[in-house]
């Protein structure tokens, strides 16, 4: 009884050292990432990284190409009449 | 939760010895433990003397609270609750002298082979205890034990650590003794060999003990951030040193000398310290001499003092980022470790 114990308690604490050095270790990598991506460092660096872009965009002579412009105006004429069509009613 | 886990694990050491003929005294003993272990802790511990219980409680639920910041770890910010496994061993080994450590690894290796052979050795029915053979080796035992698992415990179950391993300090207890243990069989073997051999091995160990000693005098008075030789800079600026803060006041009787004339000198801080706190420590007639200034506004100020503790990610976050209008001034580096550097404006 006694030696068997011993060989339980020694699997349990073999076991839980290799558990935590394999599937715990990055299920802790993972959790870190997760917490990173909430955390407020991360949402100032999104922050800044949009004000950097606006500002890098403002800079250049052509914000966006001559089709995408053309797409834009299309989109916008037609929501324009949309909500012209929606008031007169 | 480790303060706990020591007076467990030696009620459980008496009842593995527990023998027939003793048992009444052991039992004795172990309740002995127990109501002085309680009465001891209350006694020493203020919190505990109103609502005693309600009080020790409470203390674990603010211990899981306390301390949400980043911990600047080998140039990485991690929180404080998922810090890698090499945190702790890495901290022990740069910030331990080498003699310490040298005769902690020998001792450890003599001390667990000794166990390993028991262990492997045991027999269901024996005349000797499983583990050990004598009070001197159920000791030793016992201080091997306690160390792995409170260092496995620390190191695997997320145990908040944050300024170096301060929080694990009293894992040094253990080293020490380990330590000593092996100087203890070296000891008994060299009173059985050659004279010579006997007076190198202590001039060995007081030649180590030496350069500790004048390694402290180089750190003085910053022995909190102790780092051994081999430690490289690299390394030493990578993690967190003064956490306590303390070479704000050689930083601000610095700045009270050099600007004699100045009315007020206004002082930014661009890291996770309470600044105002030390001012309190310079002769009166300089204390109104300093003004500092909130974080959001250092650019205003005409110095700024940083030292490497930050609450948050420094290399996302650009909360404590130095002014452009603002050069470097000075640095104290001591044995390659940048203690705190110092920002003017231009």
């Amino acid at each position: 009884m006694k030696l068997f114990i011993y060989k339980i308690f020694t699997a349990f604490i073999l076991f839980f050292i290799l558990y935590k050095l394999t599937i715990g270790h990055t299920i802790r990598l993972v959790e870190e990432k997760i917490t990173n991506l909430n955390s407020k460092e991360n949402v100032e660096y999104i922050k800044d990284k949009i004000r950097e872009e606006i500002k890098n965009g403002t800079k250049k002579e052509t914000l966006i190409s001559s089709e995408d412009a053309k797409l834009l105006n299309n989109f916008l004429i037609k929501i324009q009449s949309e909500l012209k069509k929606l008031n007169n009613k | 939760m480790f303060a706990v886990f020591f007076p467990i694990s030696f009620i459980i050491f008496c009842l593995l010895s527990l023998k027939n003929e003793n048992y009444k005294k052991k039992i004795n003993h172990i309740v002995f433990h127990i109501i002085t272990c309680v009465i001891f802790l209350i006694l020493i511990w203020p919190l505990l003397w109103e609502n005693t219980l309600e009080s020790f409680l409470s203390y674990f639920e603010i211990l899981g609270q306390y301390f949400g910041a980043k911990v600047l770890f080998l140039n990485n910010y991690y929180n404080s609750t998922a810090l890698p496994y090499s945190y702790l061993p890495v901290w022990i080994f740069i910030s331990t002298p080498i003699l310490h450590l040298i005769i902690f690894f020998l001792g450890f290796s003599i001390m667990s082979a000794r166990f390993f052979g028991r262990f492997i050795n045991i027999k269901s029915n024996q005349i000797y205890n499983d583990f050990w053979r004598g009070t001197n080796e159920k000791k030793d035992f016992f201080i091997l034990f306690n160390f792995i698992a409170i260092f496995l415990g620390i190191i695997f179950l997320n145990i908040k650590l944050y300024n170096s391993w301060r929080i694990a300090y009293f894992l040094y207890f253990f080293i020490i003794y380990i330590g000593i243990f092996y100087i203890n069989i070296i000891l008994i073997k060299l009173k059985n060999i050659n004279l010579s051999y006997n007076f190198i091995l202590k001039f060995i160990f007081f030649l180590f003990m030496l350069l500790t000693a004048i390694r402290i005098i180089i750190y003085h008075p910053y022995q909190s951030l102790y780092f051994n030789m081999l430690t490289p800079n690299k390394i030493k600026n990578s993690v967190e040193v003064d956490y306590t803060g303390l070479s704000a006041i050689r930083f601000l009787n610095d700045i009270v000398v050099e600007n004699p004339n100045k009315s007020v000198v206004k002082i930014g801080v661009a890291s996770w310290y309470p600044l105002s706190r030390m001012i309190e420590l310079l002769d009166s007639k300089d204390i109104s001499k300093i003004e500092i200034v909130s974080n959001k506004k250092n650019s205003s100020s005409d110095y700024i003092y940083t030292i490497g503790i930050s609450e948050v990610d420094k290399n996302l976050y650009k909360k404590y980022e130095i002014p452009i209008n603002f050069t470097k001034h000075k640095e104290l580096v001591i044995d390659g470790a940048i203690i705190y550097e110092v920002y003017k404006k231009k």
